[in-house]
């Protein structure tokens, strides 16, 4: 059954977006039906049972369950909820403009459903569920009313989930502590008693959960704000339903924490401090929506500081007082709608030169406005009455009840006054502007009826003990039955209510010359500011943060790791002592003719100012690698590593050309942290390496690779035979690797212009400026070595399985021959080789790939498959082999033609020219008029 | 061996004082000069390794080494004009 109203609810709101496309505003007659039926059947249904109970699985494995639990308590939000949203949605079926309306109606409807969950809910989860749910309801109702509502939008929210994640906290604390989920159940627990430290931190988070909701101090500012939103939602959301659900919890636990020193203090401090700071505030505000506001803000003070009284009758001045607050607020807010529907305006000055010949609206008006009053017979006297015998009861010592009672009897005169103010401020216009006539019935009647029904249950509120009974029964947990009586004999509150009405009814006599006393009654800085301040402050810190790792500069990113593993280093020091001892002896006496050399090369490469002798001596370090790699016995990896020696010196060079001549200096406070991190980082490896190799014996996979290597490949070159047959899935990844660097070589100078080149200032007389003659050299020379190179290429390619080379050696050096090519053309267009590299490395990757998926015929992926053909040992690892070889030329060539011309957007294709398959095109003519001679 | 020993040593210092000059050199041909004179010192120092240890693969380094060992030069000098021909 429960299930059944929220489901309702849900699909009226389905419904309500093709309603409002369909209806346009008139949709709202349409979408209160529901509302009201809900009403009916949760009444019919609670009064029938007493508590109603439903449940559904929803997360078992998390023993969430959609629980839901009609009592009372709930009865009284439910009807609170339907009722209002019902007079809401007739409301605005006339309030809003013609045309299509159905995200309002499907926000508005949808925010009921939420608002019904929440106080059906008997599973906290769903209970959390349904409060961000309201939550974002309320962030896009008001969101949506035009850009200036942005930033309220923006504020509610962060405010609102601010509390909504608090309650997310304690919901999670209270179902570890109890072991469940369900509500009913975690308010019975017996752990509260047992551990009073886990209850008090619960109860500050759900109280300051409420408190955000439900507007109290100090996150009150949300909710002025929030006006900027159209009226019915401010009646809404902002008076009846959503700041209600903070009281809503407030009440749901009270009867847990009921006795909880700090709740007590919590809420009846903030309360009555809310209570004074909104009717100070609504006594100085002329725009009578924002005056509604803080009204509500200081109602909902109220409510707060007497449900921190906690006794049973405090609960019960707390649910009727609610029952009245909704009534009249939202009576007033859709009155106030109505005069700026019809009048244009909401100001009390403006609205005090229009004569206003509204009668029903008058007396609407009035009727609500004594009921926030406390004025007999309305039912805000019987609540006011009832709130002011719960207050002397406040726990503690006895001059809390005291104070308590006289704070609040001042906030109550505020409350006097500035009722006073809105009807007297409203209706005694001097008619100097115009006159404004009664707006359509269709528009005023659903708001008073509920003004209405404030004086009915004010003569009669004995009609409201059966539903208020079972409300404070279940919010206190014992059986209560309450008498609600317009008169209950000469007694202290009748006294306060008098005080009250008899000074209020003097201020409101005297309130022109009360206004600028009151005018000055303002805090120094508004509780906006504070927001701002703290999101500003928020931001501030983010961008501090950031800042520490927000630069592209690759200093930092590198000091980062570098200072990180020196940590690691030092850390792992202290686990020196377990290492077991070095295997014989790691270096000969040659090797330090080596260190010497590297250590010279270093040195000087980060000691050199221009970058080609930075380049020179990065030479010197490689060529001694390759002699130490030699040295060692890796004869494929010091020709490897000669060969991309020498390549990678021929791009440098290409590079070169287009930036300065010298290195950019540091000013010492940014190099001398370098050094010093650079040196940690340097003794950190040199430890790591000294403390982690040559302390065991050949590993298991070398033995093997080692005695069984041979035998089962035809290889004798252990290196290849590991390359292409053993892990040949690495060279596949290198090779891969390889191809995307020369597409995205391609694509990044393809999408942007490099560097234009600095040209050099030569002397053009010279004899050795013409190119082509001074060429000459370098293209006889190539002549000769071009068919070697290619033969050495060939060869290494196809003996790489016995001995020495294989494909990335064959393909370096046929990228050698390419680079020969490239360094004795005549110009910069004559050096282009005209081969389709991406397409060469296309292949490259398709060759690899495609001998890999060979190998399923044998076995798996990337199996060599050995045949005999004419005698010769052939195997597939030869044409895996190719696919490396075509993937590095391919890369090579793409360095070459895109770094080593000038970029120029009709030649970036040109390799695509079918009528010109030449290797080397032979126009000598030069287009170098592009360079910039910049010193 | 001991002929090769001394050759080594002999190399070695002529690679020290060309990595000297690499340093030093007042120009950046001063430093591409020295650079190309290092390169064939450690190609010496690895025939001359290969000799001493008997290592079988010398050959094979020496010719791919001195076949494509210029073009480092070459690019330098390309370097020096700033990439002018």
């Amino acid at each position: 059954m429960l299930l059944a109203c929220l489901l309702t609810l849900l699909l009226t709101s389905v419904a309500a977006a093709p309603l409002g496309r369909w209806l346009g505003r008139s949709a709202g007659y349409v979408l209160a039906v529901p509302l009201l039926g809900v009403a009916v059947l949760l009444t019919a249904a609670v009064v029938d049972a007493g508590v109603v109970t439903q449940s559904v699985a929803w997360m078992p494995t998390l023993d969430v369950h959609l629980a839901m639990r009609a009592d009372g308590l709930s009865l009284l939000f439910a009807l609170l909820v339907t009722v209002v949203g019902a007079a809401v949605l007739v409301y605005s079926a006339r309030y809003l403009g013609a045309g299509k309306q159905s995200s309002f109606y499907v926000l508005m409807t949808a925010f009921a459903a939420a608002m019904l969950a929440l106080v059906l809910a008997d599973d906290v989860v769903v209970l959390f569920v349904a409060w961000e749910a309201t939550t974002f309801c309320s962030f896009f109702l008001i969101a949506r009313s035009g850009t200036h509502a942005q930033e309220p939008a923006l504020r509610t929210l962060l405010v609102t989930v601010f509390g909504g994640l608090l309650l997310l906290a304690g919901v999670i604390t209270m179902a570890v502590a109890t072991g469940t989920t369900q509500l009913s159940a975690i308010i019975t627990a017996t752990v509260w008693a047992d551990n009073p430290t886990l209850t008090t931190v619960v109860a500050v988070l759900i109280a300051v959960a409420a408190f955000t909701k439900s507007a109290q101090f100090p996150f009150q500012a949300w909710l002025p704000d929030s006006m900027v939103a159209i009226t019915p939602v401010s009646t809404y959301l902002h008076a009846a339903a959503m700041v209600k659900a903070g009281i809503y919890l407030l009440l749901r636990f009270s009867p847990l924490f009921h006795g909880v020193t700090i709740w007590h203090i919590l809420l009846i401090t903030c309360g009555v401090i809310t209570a004074v700071i909104g009717a100070t505030a609504a006594l100085r505000r002329f725009d009578l929506k924002e005056l509604l506001a803080y009204s509500t803000i200081s109602q909902l003070g109220f409510l707060v500081a007497v449900i921190g009284v906690g006794t049973t009758y405090a609960l019960t001045a707390a649910v009727i007082h609610t029952l009245a607050h909704a009534l009249f607020k939202a009576a007033l807010f859709m009155f106030v709608g109505v005069l700026d529907h019809e009048a244009g305006t909401r100001d009390i000055r403006e609205l005090s030169r229009l004569r206003l010949t509204m009668p029903v609206t008058k007396a609407a008006i009035t009727l609500a406005a004594l009921s926030m009053a406390g004025v007999p017979p309305l039912l805000g006297f019987v609540s006011k009455e009832t709130l002011f015998t719960a207050f002397p009861e406040t726990p503690g010592p006895a001059w809390t009840g005291v104070l308590v009672t006289a704070v609040m009897a001042l906030a109550a005169i505020f409350t006097f006054v500035y009722c006073g103010r809105i009807v007297f401020g409203t209706f005694t216009g001097d008619g100097s502007r115009g006159t404004i006539r009664e707006a359509s019935p269709l528009l005023w009647g659903a708001p008073t009826l509920l003004a209405a029904a404030g004086l009915a249950l004010g003569v009669a509120p004995f009609v409201l003990d059966p539903l208020a009974s079972s409300a404070v029964t279940a919010a206190s947990r014992s059986d209560v039955h309450t008498h609600l009586a317009l008169w209950h004999g000469v007694n202290t509150a009748l006294v306060i209510s008098l005080v009250i009405i008899g000074v209020g009814t003097a201020l409101v006599v005297n309130r022109v010359r009360l206004e600028p006393v009151v005018a000055r009654l303002r805090f120094p800085f508004s509780a906006l500011d504070i927001i701002d301040a703290t999101r500003a402050g928020i931001i501030t810190a983010g961008t501090r943060i950031g800042k520490f790792s927000g630069t592209t500069s690759p200093r930092l990113h590198l000091g980062i790791p570098a200072v990180v593993i020196t940590g690691m280093a030092a850390y792992g020091l202290t686990e020196v002592g377990s290492l077991p001892p070095v295997i014989g002896s790691t270096s000969r006496p040659f090797d330090w003719v080596l260190v010497v050399l590297i250590l010279a090369g270093t040195i000087a490469t980060v000691r050199s100012r221009t970058r080609i002798a930075a380049i020179v001596v990065t030479g010197v370090v490689g060529f001694s690698m390759t002699l130490w790699f030699f040295t060692l016995g890796a004869a494929d990896v010091a020709l490897t590593q000669l060969l991309v020696e020498i390549l990678t010196l021929c791009v440098m060079v290409l590079l070169l050309r287009r930036l300065p001549r010298r290195f950019s200096t540091d000013a010492p406070r940014r190099r001398i942290p370098a050094i010093i991190i650079a040196v940690g980082a340097g003794l950190a490896t040199v430890v790591a390496v000294w403390a982690l190799t040559g302390r065991r014996e050949l590993s298991a996979a070398a033995e093997y690779y080692l005695t069984q290597g041979e035998e089962t490949t035809g290889g004798a070159n252990i290196v290849n035979t590991i390359l292409v047959d053993f892990r040949a899935l690495d060279t596949l990844g290198e090779l891969s690797v390889l191809g995307v660097a020369g597409v995205a070589i391609a694509t990044l100078l393809y999408s942007r212009k490099p560097i234009p080149i600095h040209s050099a200032d030569l002397d053009e007389h010279s004899p050795l400026a013409d190119s082509r003659r001074n060429t000459v050299f370098v293209r006889s020379l190539s002549r000769v070595l071009g068919p070697l190179v290619v033969l050495m290429s060939l060869l290494l390619l196809l003996r790489g399985h016995q001995e020495p080379g294989g494909g990335f050696i064959a393909a370096l050096i046929g990228g050698a021959g390419f680079t020969l090519l490239y360094l004795a053309a005549p110009s910069d267009t004559a050096a282009r080789v005209r081969l389709p590299f991406l397409k060469l490395i296309g292949a490259g990757i398709v060759t690899g790939v495609g001998t890999g998926l060979i190998g399923y015929a044998k076995g798996s992926f990337l199996t060599p498959i050995h045949m005999e053909i004419f005698g010769w040992h052939t195997t597939t690892a030869l044409v895996f082999d190719l696919g490396v070889y075509l993937s590095v030329i391919g890369v090579i060539l793409a360095a070459l033609n895109l770094l080593g011309r000038q970029h120029r957007v009709s030649q970036q294709l040109a390799w695509h020219d079918p009528d010109d398959p030449g290797f080397v095109h032979d126009d000598t003519s030069t287009h170098d008029t592009e360079e910039v001679t910049t010193r | 061996m001991i002929g090769v020993d001394i050759a080594i040593i002999i190399i070695g210092v002529a690679c020290l004082v060309s990595t000297y000059r690499i340093l030093q050199g007042p120009t950046e041909a001063d430093r591409a000069n020295a650079g190309d004179l290092l390169f064939f010192g450690i190609i010496g120092l690895i025939a001359l390794y290969g000799v001493r240890t008997h290592s079988p693969f010398t050959y094979d380094i020496l010719i791919i080494a001195t076949l494509v060992g210029f073009l480092g030069t070459v690019s330098l000098a390309r370097a020096l004009t700033r990439g002018k021909r």
